[in-house]
């Protein structure tokens, strides 16, 4: 029955909504430094970039929302799961809530300049500790959700932001952050991308015929 | 006759009281998804089970008859929305019919 249960929630990964939701939130991290590189807004003011960042995270989770509610549901049918998949989903919740609130008094830190902004390596402490953290708290979601792709996405989102600090250090390529957040951002998208067309294809919107009175 | 034999002969009639409603595949596959979750829709149903809409209705309305199913109609707008659930009594068959055939087949093959 375990088995059963986890098939049954797995089936609700098949949409590619979680992928694409993750991807754009990625990229909402790597769009501002990208448009940086190229000239295109000055990192000196932060409201260009939190302004980007803002606009895709909002339009990520509004695909998210509404995606999971008039796209999956009414193809995939509504289910309540028992009470060990709930607790599991609520450990998820509390997690990110935890993700969240570390991901803000870093920011704030960083912005009152009260974090060191890199050393030799040039990853400013604001990134280490995105890295780290993105790595635990998706590993851990992985693990709870039995979602197996949101382990290499853990890695993915772990990698990007240092990564990309790095090579501007060391002045490796000219735009290092469209480089990186193509190579992790981009396989999320297109990987979500394709298993939203494939599930859009393969199930189709079923009203239900309802069942015989007798 | 050997005391193996008699034992298989009387193991083999106990096939005769198994819930007939349960045994049928469509309807076990159904209790057994329904007992995995706490309430579903006749979609997901029809999406897990690949049955068809005729005949998950039918085995549906077989499995409300015998009190296994909970069927709870509604209306979401204007589209109907059946949310379907194991009843204790279901879920006490059930349990009672996978003892029952681990019973026989350990019985019967234990030794192959």
């Amino acid at each position: 029955m375990k088995a059963l249960e986890k098939k049954a929630f797995r089936s609700f990964f098949k949409d590619g909504i979680y992928d694409v939701f993750l991807g754009l939130i990625l990229l909402s991290f790597g769009l501002p430094m990208m448009l940086n590189e190229f000239g295109w807004i000055d990192y000196k003011t932060m409201t260009w970039p939190l302004v980007f960042g803002l606009i895709l995270n909002i339009g990520a989770l509004l695909f998210f929302v509404f995606g999971k509610k008039y796209i999956t549901v009414p193809r995939l049918g509504l289910v309540h799961f028992a009470k060990s998949r709930k607790r599991k989903m609520r450990h998820v919740r509390l997690l990110l809530v935890i993700s969240v609130l570390i991901g803000l008094v870093t920011f704030f830190l960083t912005l009152f300049k009260l974090l060191p902004v890199g050393g030799e390596t040039g990853i400013p402490t604001v990134g280490l500790i995105f890295g780290i953290q993105a790595l635990i708290v998706f590993s851990l979601a992985a693990y709870f959700m039995d979602f197996t792709r949101l382990y290499l996405y853990a890695f993915l989102f772990a990698v990007s932001v240092p990564v990309t600090f790095w090579l501007k250090k060391n002045d490796f390529f000219a735009y290092p952050s469209l480089y990186v957040f193509s190579l992790t951002a981009g396989p999320m998208l297109v990987v979500g991308w394709v298993l939203f067309v494939r599930f859009l294809r393969q199930f189709p919107i079923r009203s239900e015929a309802g069942i015989k009175d007798e | 006759m050997s005391k193996q034999k008699k034992s298989e002969t009387s193991d083999l009639s106990r096939l005769l009281g198994i819930d007939k409603v349960i045994h049928e595949p469509a309807r076990f596959m159904i209790l057994a998804y329904l007992s995995a979750v706490e309430s579903a829709d006749f979609v997901f149903l029809l999406n897990q089970t690949g049955l068809t809409q005729g005949n998950l209705s039918f085995h549906l309305s077989k499995l409300e008859e015998s009190e296994y199913v909970g069927i709870q109609k509604q209306f979401i707008g204007k589209r109907p929305h059946t949310l379907l659930s194991i009843t204790d009594k279901g879920r006490k068959a059930l349990k009672e019919h996978l003892r029952v055939m681990k019973e026989l087949i350990d019985g019967l093959f234990g030794a192959y």
